[in-house]
């Protein structure tokens, strides 16, 4: 019998082939968009969980009030107190990753992943050994831990405990001896490392230890597990030991497991690797839309198909089929399609599983993929398909008697016209969607792009000297370029707009008690003619003529209206005479509005140097500077960027996710097109009888093909109206997340209407004409 | 074998109430073969469905060997339809997708009989039917009267007491036609009794009894 009906179902695919073929690919994009989003949701929510004691792990923050934020550095010696003094804390470990070099014999590689941290690191993370122990405490500092494939990297088969490595941090340098081997850290973790190495040797270590610094380093801690978490963190906001009480300033222990989604500065991200939750939720909605919409192309394609084959279920019921046998057909078949679109599925997110981790910036691994729960869990998705789809179809037809199918009793109510029509309104209102938030996205990141910064930011070359003794060679250096014809002018200075760091002061406004906290930003005499900033009033420091002993800064127009300072010029502002205001530019990124900003004339604190050249002859200027830079820096070309790409980078999340939004949409558009394409055979080939007729009473082509698109267009008009309201109110949540954003006109609209109508009378225009080409002695024969 | 008392079908609509059939009153005997005729839209073919199960009578009450169809819930009907009653088409109503062999094998894979006891039935069938070459071909590799051979073969594999046969030769030419009215003719001489739909004269010839139908009424 099964036998039997896998034949018919496999008979039916290869007749209708078209219907088929629509059916299986629509089905597998779908599963595959479904697929792929279900293995990165989750990666991502299984960041840190390979950590047996996850629950009990914490990091010790620094919260301070005014700035409403938290740092995750914190005192070296505050956790050694803290466990002295409440038992709750099991152990704990400070840790920061360093770029080194190794050396063993002639390998010699810099290491970007070296973490410098305590013994108890291996207590409280789950990180296996493969080979040796771990470090205790009587072991000293001369001990090295490294992974599986950093002692394949440095010592291919031969065995590495017990050799010596040489490790090279900044200006120090040690042998370590190789005590144990770990297995590679899962790529699911927030802590990552290659080696791991005292934390005392450490360059920074001794230099830091005063209760006074917050050094870059971060504290891992592990609680008992009867802990009581609140208690703790009520108990260290008390803990004023160390505390820097003007600042406001209170301990506070972070779940380990949070840290992965958490929002804010207080996680590094020079230490941590970040996800971004609302993108996670972002594309798992947009994805199972898109499963949505071919799950719906598939039912729409089965009963239309279904609708084909009416006859040879009545023929069936006649010959003795019972309801049970009809219901096993249906749902083979259906199972069978569901399979067929199964395969081809997985072999797709093989192939884009690559492509779609890079683009989004993780790195799934395949093993991941190839576990048996996977499959099996790709099956159990494909089953539920089939069976909804089967259950659909024979829902469809089981009231049908035999003898209304056989005399064609046309018993298709006005009520399944209008379901269907449902059916048909859903993809579209879902990729109308898509395509308004699509078109919002790219216009804010055009925005970015063309937003006036305050500054000319074209033509800006940023460099970053690493040479500690720079300083005192800047103005021999600023000389040497100037002489350069092509290079109009070059400025030095720290906290430029370009640079990820921050330096705040709080402090009160002259003449007043409320508290502001303004960015200091530190630069020479030429800042404001390099990055062509727009002066308000007064002079810059180059009209002003500098000296090394001047105290004067220039303020910007948000400092200005902040501190409500009624003539500026002249004051004296925390220790500096503001010799001018500057219109308000830009410094970090659009996401946060323009904060009220000090610059500080000082030409001995450079950490660095902008540049700003001619428009032509680029390639020489730059080789001029590289070249020219060289014996200020080690004898090494200093490294450097366009501020204009630094710029743009800050929106690399925005581009990411604009990218892979518009890959989504293009996916939503074309499952959706390949259903109502499907869906348009169907309905025409029901009408082909009523369009030969009218043909025959004298319709002109035109009318024709307008009868049948009216209904569609109509269709799509409306869902595109339906969709609006809350495409609007997620797409403007989205847009919150920018402090320059922009507004929404009417062509957003009409533009999203537009292509939705383009993209329907595209697909079912050619059906539609067809259609009304048809010789109507044809059709109407067709009976 | 078969009795029929006031059996009327209508269908409703908005306070309307259209009849097909009106007090249909008749009683059928084992090995008869009775011809319907009267004009299109009489009820010819509504009765031959209400008679074969395939449809319910909105009044009235129908008897087959003694059994109350008209109680019965659809299960059983299914069943009791499936195993006596075989059914001839004037289109043929062969599965389109399904050989000629696999045609005739579906109504005995519905009542479950064995792999080797079905084929055994269908070989009978082919070779009775002059069909074995053409048992790998599709329906519609197939001329008009050759389908409706198959039909009727497909019809009475599960040797069923009862055909009903509805215009089955109103697609076919007269030569073909003769030959399945022979056909009929045989299975009715080897005691199967056999109900037809017909408008031709001579078709109903075949018969031993003849009704006429008209406006739902049966003409006496």
């Amino acid at each position: 019998m099964i036998r039997s009906y896998l034949k018919i179902a496999l008979r039916n695919i290869r007749l209708y082939k078209t219907y088929s073929s629509i059916n299986i690919i629509g089905l597998t994009v779908g599963l595959a968009t479904f697929f792929i989003m279900l293995l990165y949701v989750l990666y991502q929510i299984s960041f840190d969980k390979y950590n047996k004691k996850i629950d009990d792990i914490y990091l010790l923050t620094s919260e301070i009030k005014i700035f409403n934020n938290s740092t995750a550095f914190c005192p070296l010696t505050l956790a050694a107190k803290l466990k002295e003094k409440y038992p709750e804390i099991e152990n704990f470990a400070r840790y920061s990753n360093e770029k080194t070099v190794i050396k063993y014999q002639d390998r010699v590689f810099e290491e970007k992943r070296c973490a410098f941290t305590d013994p108890g690191i291996f207590d409280i993370l789950t990180l296996p050994a493969k080979l040796g122990k771990y470090p205790t405490a009587p072991d000293g500092d001369k001990w090295i831990v490294i992974t599986e494939s950093m002692a394949e990297k440095y010592f291919g088969s031969v065995e590495p405990c017990g050799k010596v490595l040489n490790l090279k941090c900044g200006k120090n340098e040690y042998d370590l001896t190789i005590i144990a081997v770990l297995k590679d850290i899962p790529e699911t973790s927030t802590f990552s490392a290659d080696f791991i190495v005292p934390i005392t040797i450490n360059p920074d270590f001794n230099a830091f230890l005063s209760p006074r610094m917050y050094p870059r380093f971060l504290t891992y801690v592990l609680l008992s597990h009867s802990a009581d978490i609140n208690g703790l963190n009520q108990k260290l906001g008390g803990f004023s030991d160390y505390s820097l009480i003007a600042l406001d300033l209170k301990f506070h222990l972070f779940p380990v497991k949070d840290i992965y989604f958490h929002q804010g500065t207080m996680v590094d991200n020079i230490h941590f690797r970040h996800g971004n939750l609302s993108n996670v939720y972002i594309y798992s909605i947009a994805a199972i839309l898109i499963f949505a919409i071919s799950l719906i192309t598939f039912l729409m394609l089965n009963i239309g198909r279904t609708s084909l084959r009416i006859k040879e279920i009545g023929i069936r019921k006649i010959i003795g089929a019972l309801k049970r046998d009809l219901f096993y057909q249906i749902m083979i078949e259906s199972l069978l399609i569901t399979f067929m679109a199964l395969l081809p599925a997985v072999i797709l997110v093989q192939i884009l599983l690559p492509q779609f981790t890079q683009l989004i910036g993780i790195k799934i691994y395949s093993e991941y993929f190839h576990s048996w729960m996977f499959v099996l869990l790709f099956v159990f998705v494909a089953v539920i398909v089939g069976t909804i789809s089967g259950l659909y179809v024979w829902a469809y037809i089981f009231k049908l008697h035999p003898a209304d199918i056989l005399r064609r009793r046309n018993s298709s109510g006005s009520n399944k016209i209008y379901f269907r029509r449902i059916l048909i309104a859903v993809p579209i209102i879902i990729f109308s969607g898509l395509i308004f938030s699509s078109i919002t996205i790219f216009k804010q990141l055009l925005y970015f792009h063309d937003k006036d910064f305050g500054f000319n930011k074209e033509q800006l070359v940023f460099f970053t000297p690493d040479y500690e003794r720079f300083n005192n060679d800047y103005y021999a250096f600023k000389n040497l370029l100037k002489s350069n014809p092509n290079i109009i002018n070059i400025s030095a200075g720290a906290i430029l707009p370009g640079e990820n760091s921050y330096s705040m002061i709080v402090d009160s406004a002259p003449g007043t008690a409320s508290q502001v906290v303004s960015e200091i930003l530190l630069a020479d005499e030429d800042f404001i003619e390099t990055l062509q900033i727009k002066m308000l009033s007064g002079q810059t420091f180059r009209e002003f003529g500098v000296s090394d002993s001047s105290k004067v800064c220039i303020i910007n127009e948000s400092a200005l209206k902040a501190m409500n300072l009624k003539s500026p010029l002249g004051q004296e502002l925390y220790g500096y005479r503001i010799i001018g205001v500057t219109k308000d530019f830009i410094v970090h990124s659009l996401h946060t509005v323009v904060k009220p900003a000090i610059i500080r004339y000082n030409a001995k604190s450079i950490s660095n140097i902008v540049i700003r050249i001619q428009p032509d002859n680029i390639i020489n200027t730059i080789k001029y500077i590289s070249e020219n830079s060289k014996q200020y820096n080690n004898g090494k070309p200093m490294s450097f960027s366009f501020l204009d790409d630094r710029l743009d980078a800050m929106y690399c999340q925005e581009t990411r996710f604009a990218e892979v939004f518009g890959i989504f949409t293009g996916l939503a558009i074309s499952v959706a097109c390949l259903g109502i394409f499907g869906m348009s055979l169907f309905l025409i080939q029901n009408r082909v009888k009523e369009i030969g007729i009218r043909k025959v009473l004298g319709a002109s082509v035109k009318s024709l093909i307008a009868l049948t698109l009216k209904d569609l267009l109509l269709t799509s008009v409306i869902s595109t109206i339906i969709t609006f309201p809350v495409a609007y109110y997620l797409i403007n949540k989205w847009l919150q997340n920018f402090a320059y954003r922009i507004s929404f006109d009417v062509w957003i609209f009409l533009l999203t209407t537009l292509f939705v109508m383009v993209i329907v009378i595209m697909t079912i225009g050619i059906q539609a004409t067809r259609a009304a080409l048809m010789n109507p002695v044809k059709s109407i024969r067709y009976e | 074998m078969i009795k029929l008392n006031n059996i009327s079908k209508y269908y409703e609509n908005k306070f309307i109430k259209t009849f097909v059939l009106r007090n249909i009153n008749l009683e059928i005997n084992e090995g008869e073969f009775i011809s319907v005729m009267g004009p299109s839209g009489a009820g010819k073919s509504t009765l031959l469905y209400i008679i074969g199960m395939l449809d319910t009578a909105s009044e009235g009450e129908y008897y087959f060997y003694d059994e109350p169809v008209h109680k019965m819930k659809e299960k059983k009907l299914t069943e009791l339809h499936k195993s006596h009653i075989g059914f001839v088409f004037q289109q043929y109503h062969l599965i389109d997708e399904l050989t000629v062999l696999e045609n005739l094998e579906t109504p005995l894979l519905y009542q479950k009989i064995k792999t080797s006891e079905r084929k055994g039935m269908v070989a009978d069938l082919l070779d009775r039917f002059n069909m074995v070459a053409k048992k790998d071909l599709f329906p519609n590799q197939l001329s008009g009267g050759q389908q409706q051979l198959v039909a009727i073969a497909r019809a009475i594999i599960t040797k069923p007491k009862l055909i009903l046969a509805d215009e089955p030769t109103g697609n076919l030419h007269s030569g073909q036609g003769k030959e399945i009215m022979e056909l009929l003719k045989k299975l009715n001489d080897e005691g199967t009794t056999i109900i037809q739909v017909t408008h031709s004269e001579e078709n109903a010839k075949y018969g031993n009894k003849i009704i006429k139908l008209n406006d739902g009424w049966i003409e006496k």
